[in-house]
C-alpha cells in the first residue's frame, strides 16, 4: 500500500508530505489543490511507467500541462527560496519500498516528454535504480529506468509491487452522461473508463461474479439497498429497453426495475434512471470488480448525489474497500459536507484531509484526526459535516 | 391537508425509522405519505467511537434541545413544527430505566429514571411522555405531534407482529419484555432481524411492511402500540 506521498514544486503544491491510509478523503475549497494532489500522483504513475508525456498523462486522467503550468511559480519570500527548476514526487510503501523522481522540462521550447533528472527506486536501503544528472545511464533521459528494470525482475517483492501499484494508478472523474451511455468515453479502459464509460459491461461482470465471489455478492446487494426506488438491477441489450431514439445508446445498457411500477412497465434504462443510481453502481464496480485498480482516485465521487445518499454511499464504499480480500486504496475528493458524516474514521485506515491555500497561495494538506476535542463536540450534538461547514476543520473558502 | 401527508419523524435509530415509515404509511392511507427522517443526524466517525452519541435516546434528547432553543423555548415555536403536517417523536420505553449520566449530560431535571414496575407498561409510558415533553419545552402534546414510546422498544412491536407464536407475545407480555432485540436474535435464520448482537437494518426494511400489515395484531398484544395509535389519530384530527 502507498503510505507516504511527497510532492514538491508541482502547481500549487510547493512541498507536501501526505501520510495516506487505505481510504483517503480530501475536502477543500475550489482551487485549493485537491485535484493537483491527485494529478501529482498521476505524474508519478507515468514516471513509474517509464515516460511522462501528454498521452501517458491523459490515459491516467491527468490534465496535461506545459512546464510553465506544472512547475510552481511562487515568488521567493522570507524563509523560502524560489521554486526549483524541476518537479519532484516520491512514494513510500508500507513495506519499505520507495520510488522517487525529479522531472525537468524547459519552460521555453518544452519537449513533448519530461526528462528524468533523478530517479531512485529502492527496497529498504538497497538501491535498485539510482539516476542523477551525472549518471552514465542518462543516454535517454525521457525513458524511466525503473520501468525498464522492472521488466527484468521476476520476483514479486515489495519494490516491484510498489512500482506496479503506481503504474496502474488512474483518476476517475465520473460524468453523468457517460455513465448513462449517451456521451462517448474519452479514456476507455477496463473495467471502467475514466469518465465512467463501459459501466453496463462492468456491472454485468460483477453481477456474474457473485456465485464465486462472496464480496462481490455483498457489494451488489448493498448497492441495491442504496437505490431506494429500485427493486433490482442488471443489464440488457439496448434494443430490448424502452429507449428514446434520441439516446445514443451503447449496445448494452443498465436495466433497473422500478419498485413502484407494475410488471411489464417497470424496466428503466441507465439513460432514464437517476444519476444517483449510476454513481452508486460506479462505486460498486470500483470496489468489487476483479480488475479494478489497486490504487485509484475519484475526483468528486458525490457529483449529483443528494447529501444523504452521498453519506450512505461513502459509508458503504468504505466498508466495501475495507472488507474486500483484495486491498484497494482510494483517494477521493468531495464537496459534499455529508460525505464526512459517512466516514468511519475511528478506523485508522480511513483518513480525512483538508486542503487549503495559504495566504501566499501554497497548498496546505492537513489530516483531521478524531481528537478528544472533536469527540466532545460530537457529544454536544455536532456532526463532522457541520463542523466543516462552520469552518472548524478548515478547508472552506473565505468568500 | 393535501393528498400527500408530510410527516417528520425523530427516532432513536434507522431500524426504528424503517418500521415507523411503514406503520405511518398504513395509518395515513389512502393518502400518500412523504416521510422525512429528521433524526438521527450523525457522523459515523463518532458513532464508531461511542454508539450512544448519535443513535439512541441521547441523540433524540440533543435534537429536542436544539429544536427547543431554535423555537424560543418550545418545539411549537420552531420552524420544524410548522414545516410538517405531523411530527412523530420516538424514544423507547426502556429509557425510563436510564439516567442522564448515561449520555454524559448534566444540569438536567431530576426526572430520570422514572420506571415503574411492569406490568402494567402504561404508567411508565405516561411518566416518560412527561419527560419527553419537558425536553421539547411543552406542557402538553401540541396539535400535530404524536409521541411514540414503544415498550420496551420498537423491537417489541416487531416481535409481536412477526412472531405471534412467541410465548411472551401469546401471553400478552411483550410490552414488559426487556431487551426484545435479544429475543429477535433467537428467531429462525431466514428473515432474522438481529444477528451477532447487531440490528440488520436492511432486514428491518425488508420486513417493515409485514409489521405494518399486522398492525392490528400488534394493537391487540401491545398496549403501548394502542397508545401510539390513539396519539397518532388525535394528532391529525
Amino acid at each position: 500500500m502507498l503510505q507516504i506521498l511527497t510532492i514538491e514544486d508541482f502547481k500549487s503544491i510547493e512541498k507536501q508530505r501526505v501520510e495516506l491510509g487505505q481510504i483517503n478523503f480530501f475536502v477543500g475549497a475550489n482551487g485549493s489543490g485537491k485535484s493537483n494532489l491527485l494529478e501529482a500522483l498521476g505524474v508519478l504513475s507515468a514516471a513509474a511507467d517509464g515516460r511522462v508525456d501528454d498521452g501517458r498523462l491523459l490515459e491516467r486522467g491527468v490534465r496535461p500541462g506545459v512546464p510553465s503550468l506544472y512547475k510552481s511559480a511562487f515568488r521567493a519570500s522570507a524563509g523560502r527560496a524560489r521554486g526549483g527548476s524541476h518537479i519532484f514526487f516520491g512514494a513510500e510503501s508500507d513495506d519499505s519500498a520507495s520510488f522517487e523522481v525529479s522531472l525537468h522540462n524547459p519552460l521555453k521550447d518544452p519537449s513533448p516528454a519530461w526528462r528524468y533528472k533523478t530517479e531512485v527506486w529502492k527496497q529498504g536501503v538497497t538501491k535498485i535504480v539510482g539516476r542523477s544528472p551525472r549518471s552514465r545511464e542518462n543516454a535517454n533521459t525521457e525513458q524511466g529506468l525503473a520501468a525498464l528494470r522492472a521488466v527484468e525482475r521476476t520476483k514479486d517483492d515489495p519494490a516491484t509491487r510498489l512500482l506496479r501499484l503506481l503504474q496502474n494508478y488512474v483518476i476517475y472523474s465520473p460524468v453523468t452522461n457517460v455513465l448513462r451511455g449517451v456521451a462517448p468515453e474519452t479514456q476507455p479502459r477496463s473495467p471502467l473508463g475514466l469518465s465512467g464509460g463501459l459501466l453496463p459491461d462492468a456491472v454485468a461482470a460483477i453481477l456474474a461474479s457473485r456465485p464465486r465471489d462472496e464480496h462481490a455478492a455483498k457489494v451488489c446487494a448493498e448497492a441495491l439497498q442504496l437505490i431506494d426506488w429500485a427493486k433490482g438491477y442488471g443489464y440488457a441489450p439496448a434494443a430490448a429497453m424502452p429507449l428514446s431514439p434520441a439516446a445514443a445508446a451503447s449496445p448494452r445498457v443498465i436495466r433497473f426495475v422500478d419498485r413502484y411500477m407494475r410488471p411489464g412497465r417497470n424496466a428503466i434504462s441507465g439513460y432514464d434512471a437517476s444519476e444517483g443510481a449510476l454513481f452508486v453502481l460506479f462505486a460498486a464496480v470500483l470496489a468489487a470488480h476483479e480488475r479494478s485498480p489497486l490504487l485509484f482516485a475519484v475526483d468528486n465521487l458525490d457529483h449529483g448525489l443528494n447529501p444523504r445518499l452521498a453519506k450512505a454511499l461513502v459509508q458503504r464504499f468504505c466498508g466495501w474497500l475495507l472488507d474486500g480480500s483484495t486491498r484497494r486504496q482510494a483517494l477521493v475528493t468531495t464537496h459534499n459536507p455529508l460525505v464526512l458524516d459517512g466516514l468511519p474514521m475511528a478506523d485508522d485506515r480511513v483518513r480525512l484531509f483538508t486542503v487549503a491555500r495559504t495566504s501566499s497561495g501554497r497548498t496546505a494538506i492537513r489530516r483531521i484526526e478524531l481528537t478528544e476535542e472533536l469527540r466532545l463536540k460530537a457529544a454536544e450534538g455536532w456532526t463532522l459535516s457541520r463542523l466543516w461547514v462552520a469552518g472548524h476543520l478548515g478547508g472552506v473558502p473565505n468568500v | 391537508m393535501s393528498d400527500v401527508v408530510r410527516v417528520g419523524v425523530v427516532a432513536e435509530g434507522p431500524s426504528d425509522h424503517a418500521i415507523l415509515e411503514q406503520i405511518l404509511a398504513a395509518h395515513f392511507g389512502p393518502k400518500d405519505l412523504e416521510y422525512t427522517a429528521l433524526h438521527p443526524e450523525l457522523s459515523v466517525a463518532f458513532t464508531a467511537v461511542d454508539s450512544d452519541l448519535g443513535f439512541g435516546w441521547g441523540g433524540v434528547y440533543r435534537w429536542a434541545k436544539q429544536v427547543r432553543a431554535e423555537g424560543g423555548g418550545s418545539l411549537s415555536g420552531s420552524y420544524v413544527f410548522r414545516a410538517f403536517d405531523a411530527l412523530v417523536v420516538h424514544i423507547d420505553c426502556d429509557v425510563a430505566s436510564a439516567s442522564y449520566a448515561d449520555i454524559g449530560v448534566s444540569n438536567v431535571p431530576n426526572d430520570l429514571p422514572c420506571a415503574l414496575p411492569c406490568p402494567p407498561a402504561l404508567p411508565t409510558i405516561s411518566r416518560l411522555e412527561k419527560v419527553l415533553l419537558g425536553w421539547l419545552g411543552e406542557a402538553h402534546v401540541p396539535k400535530g405531534v404524536a409521541l411514540c414510546i414503544p415498550a420496551q422498544a420498537t423491537d417489541g412491536w416487531v416481535l409481536a407482529a412477526l412472531y405471534p407464536d412467541d410465548p411472551d407475545v401469546r401471553k400478552g407480555r411483550t410490552d414488559c419484555l426487556t431487551s426484545p432485540h435479544v429475543r429477535l436474535s433467537t428467531k429462525p435464520k431466514l428473515g432474522r432481524l438481529v444477528s451477532g448482537g447487531k440490528k440488520r437494518v436492511e432486514v428491518f426494511r425488508d420486513r417493515a411492511s409485514e409489521v405494518a400489515s399486522r398492525w392490528q395484531v400488534v394493537l391487540r398484544r401491545c398496549p403501548s402500540a394502542e397508545r401510539f395509535d390513539a396519539a397518532l389519530r388525535k394528532s391529525t384530527t
